[in-house]
């Protein structure tokens, strides 16, 4: 996995740090990035390694989402958001 | 972009574009911390309603004539704001509160009422808060109990009020009372009074918990002889009624804000359904999803239609009160419940992630609930509505000719 491939794969797992059960849109990645082709050839590339499910529509992809292969790959995810800041330290005074 | 209605002024349009440059550099990051990080919704929506006032977009600002420290932006501007606003999901109810407070002095208050309760309300020095509602009055609003009588240049109020938003914080209340029983069949009997909060007689007895995200110091008030200037009457003795009623539509008008929501949870239908993958594609591709849509998509455009439709009557001058008081109920009762349908709809589109409290859309569903009996409840303005229409003559040109029955013609040579 080159760098380019390791910054789109954290971008995918940091988005999975907001929700869960949706795909990202291929050109926010793009926006993100700056890039283009790039960001198609990582995630064809990524795809290949059972990182990232595509969804593509007559030959191109339009959406990606991390798989579990790749958030093993990422290692920790924090899906915090929207509990407040405070939510890790009551959750853990409550005994989880 | 704003969705500019064809009708609306060169003010107008510029007025949208100032204001939704506000709601996007002030109000959403506001919204987007509390989503982020939690916080107290009520020291929230003072931030956000102090905010609208420092900018000068309170909508009391908007409605009100420049001598009394308005923009005179009409109806059409106040609904600009309230969609606006509407649409980041943040609540400023001090500020609506007011506007329907204040409505009466605003539409009937001599130059001196407006000089003293309008100019610093306008200005958010001040608060108000309208008082219908009583332990035994809800949907009669007419069969108020609270007492009214003359002593001297003072009037003395005695009774009760329930569910009165923010009223403990509030520094005007908008009260009506009985002057007159026996003018109660012809609507005589009521008179509206402007009562400083804070007079001697006055009590909060209790803040009732709410539902929904809406923080309102919501409470009971006793009144123990409230000893009130016979300068704080809006019109005359007998006039209560009218003023209560044709204040209300001021009421109706602020439901602006459904459309506003509307468009917020028609956006995150359209995200959710855009970049959910069930059955190996978007969920937006199947028609039940695609119907769904629809249904929200038809209830916000016919919603904002209506509207402002009504507010460019007001604004022109145009407004027949008489027909209007219905046209705004069913405009209220039309926005209020659609906005509870398109909540549905929009739960059913995100699911499982549509019941977290991160997408807005349960608190929406209970938030249009509470709209569907403020204001006068819809079932009650069904009423009203439906009775206005037997009150008219038939207009026989619309009639099938059996209902035409004899005419003239026939009758001619009988």
């Amino acid at each position: 996995m080159d760098e380019f491939e390791q910054k789109i794969l954290k971008i995918l797992a940091k988005e999975f740090e907001y929700t869960q059960g949706l795909h990202v849109e291929v050109l926010k990645l793009q926006k993100l990035t700056g890039m283009k082709d790039e960001v198609n050839a990582a995630l064809e590339s990524l795809s290949q390694q059972d990182m990232v499910t595509l969804y593509t529509e007559k030959g191109k992809i339009k959406l990606a989402k991390i798989t579990w292969k790749g958030l093993n790959e990422y290692g920790e995810v924090s899906l915090k958001y929207g509990l407040g800041k405070a939510f890790y330290e009551t959750y853990a005074k409550e005994g989880y | 972009m704003v969705d500019y209605m064809p009708w609306w002024s060169p003010k107008s349009r510029k007025f949208a574009d100032e204001v939704e440059a506000f709601v996007d550099s002030e109000l959403i990051p506001i919204a987007m911390k509390l989503q982020e990080e939690g916080g107290d919704p009520w020291s929230i929506q003072w931030q956000a309603s102090k905010l609208c006032i420092e900018k000068g977009f309170h909508p009391l600002m908007v409605l009100t004539e420049e001598k009394y420290g308005g923009t005179d932006q009409g109806y059409t501007g106040y609904t600009i704001l309230n969609e606006e606003v509407g649409r980041c999901m943040l609540n400023i109810n001090p500020l609506l509160t007011s506007v329907f407070g204040a409505g009466p002095i605003l539409l009937y208050g001599t130059d001196a009422q407006k000089e003293e309760f309008l100019v610093p309300l306008v200005k958010g020095e001040k608060w108000a808060s309208i008082t219908v509602t009583e332990p035994d009055v809800g949907n009669d609003a007419a069969g108020v109990q609270m007492n009214a009588e003359k002593d001297g240049d003072e009037w003395v109020l005695n009774g009760w009020k329930r569910f009165i938003t923010l009223a403990a914080l509030s520094d005007y209340l908008m009260c009506y009372a009985v002057t007159d029983p026996s003018m109660k069949g012809i609507h005589r009997h009521l008179t509206a009074f402007v009562v400083e909060r804070r007079s001697p007689g006055i009590t909060v007895e209790k803040i009732n918990k709410l539902e929904g995200d809406v923080e309102m110091a919501n409470s009971v008030i006793r009144f123990h002889d409230v000893r009130v200037p016979a300068k704080n009457m809006i019109l005359e003795p007998g006039d209560g009624w009218t003023v209560m009623t044709s204040a209300l539509n001021i009421e109706r008008m602020g439901i602006a804000g459904v459309i506003g929501q509307g468009r917020c949870l028609l956006e995150t239908a359209r995200a959710y359904a855009k970049r959910r993958v069930q059955f190996t594609e978007p969920v937006s591709r199947f028609e039940a999803v695609q119907l769904r849509m629809a249904e929200i998509k038809i209830r916000i455009e016919t919603a904002r239609a209506m509207i402002y439709y009504l507010a460019d009557l007001l604004d022109k001058g145009e407004a027949d009160m008489f027909e209007f008081g219905a046209k705004s109920s069913a405009a209220k009762i039309y926005c209020t419940t659609a906005l509870g349908e398109i909540a549905t709809q929009a739960a059913a589109i995100c699911a499982g992630d549509g019941y977290t409290n991160e997408f807005s859309i349960y608190t929406t569903i209970k938030n249009a609930l509470l709209m569907q009996i403020a204001g006068g409840s819809n079932d009650i303005l069904r009423i009203f509505i439906g009775r206005n229409e037997f009150i008219k003559d038939v207009d026989e040109r619309y009639l099938p000719r059996v209902l035409k029955g004899v005419t003239k013609e026939e009758i001619q040579d009988l």
